[in-house]
């Protein structure tokens, strides 16, 4: 049996019961969803982790799921408010236990993913995010929005903005 | 392009995940046969303490029900038992004689 082309059909298989079907939705969206977590958390292991729970809330939101946004931009619209939640958490289990982090910028450490990292915690939220997916995953300005539920207009100064300082960030590290 | 630019180009790319992974669409799918199960579990569990509930609820009125008919059968049994032998006693005295029930050469019932 072949399956459906279009992401509504694959959909609509999925909610019919189709587990081909939800694993052709898998396959075609992870790399979107475990981009954008791997450059909002700061743990890689984290962001997979919580790609495969976002695919799981995805399984079982499916019928919530509109035509009218895409399925990536739904997606990665549930990753982020899971990945909200996770900072919260983490924030409150520091608070909880008085442990003090070690900044990544603090860390002495060839790989350059660090760097990028370090370069991106210094974003506030919402920025890091538009940052991530534009600049990152290759989400229009319009997808952005739809994802983050905000406005187009901060949508492209976040951009613009988070791009200027990330520039900025990895420039002052080469001297 | 600038050289900051580049590295940043760079670091993206460097943070991208495989573009096919089998191996996590497997990972999400044993998640999902995980939940399917429970959902399966906590739905029998369900079923089970309704149908516990309900009986504990309906326990005295049944109970009565059942000792009703239990009785009505105690007064029945007697009457019965004699109409089942009276039966069996016009069917042997109405029967031609030499004629068995079963007919043991070809084996097969008669009537």
């Amino acid at each position: 049996m072949s399956l459906p082309a279009t992401d509504g059909e694959l959909v609509a298989a999925a909610r019919r019961g189709s587990q081909g079907a939800f694993r052709e939705i898998v396959e075609r969206h992870q790399q979107a969803v475990r981009g954008f977590l791997r450059r909002t958390l700061a743990n890689p292991a984290d962001a997979d982790d919580l790609a495969q729970e976002t695919f799981l809330t995805a399984w079982s939101g499916l019928w919530r799921f509109r035509q009218q946004a895409s399925l990536r931009s739904w997606l990665c619209a549930i990753a982020w408010r899971k990945s909200l939640t996770l900072q919260r958490s983490h924030r409150r289990q520091r608070l909880r236990y008085d442990t003090l982090e070690t900044p990544l910028e603090a860390v002495a450490c060839p790989d350059r993913r660090l760097d990028l990292a370090a370069a991106l915690r210094v974003l506030p939220n919402d920025q890091r995010a538009a940052v991530a997916l534009c600049l990152g995953g290759g989400f229009s300005h319009a997808e952005a929005a739809d994802t983050l539920g905000l406005p187009l207009g901060t949508i492209k100064s976040h951009v613009e903005r988070g791009r200027a300082k990330l520039l900025s960030a990895l420039g002052d590290q080469d001297e | 392009m600038s050289d900051a630019e580049e590295r940043l180009a760079e670091l993206w790319r460097a943070t991208d995940a495989p573009p096919r992974d089998l191996a996590f669409a497997l990972l999400v799918e044993e998640q999902i046969a995980r939940r399917l199960m429970l959902i399966d579990v906590a739905g029998r569990v369900g079923v089970g303490l309704v149908a516990v509930a309900a009986l504990l609820v309906f326990w005295p009125a049944l109970l009565e029900r059942v000792g009703a008919f239990a009785g009505s059968l105690d007064a029945a049994g007697p009457v019965l038992a004699a109409v089942a032998v009276l039966g069996a006693i016009m069917i042997r005295l109405t029967r031609p004689a030499g004629e068995s029930v079963l007919d043991m050469e070809d084996g097969s019932a008669q009537s």
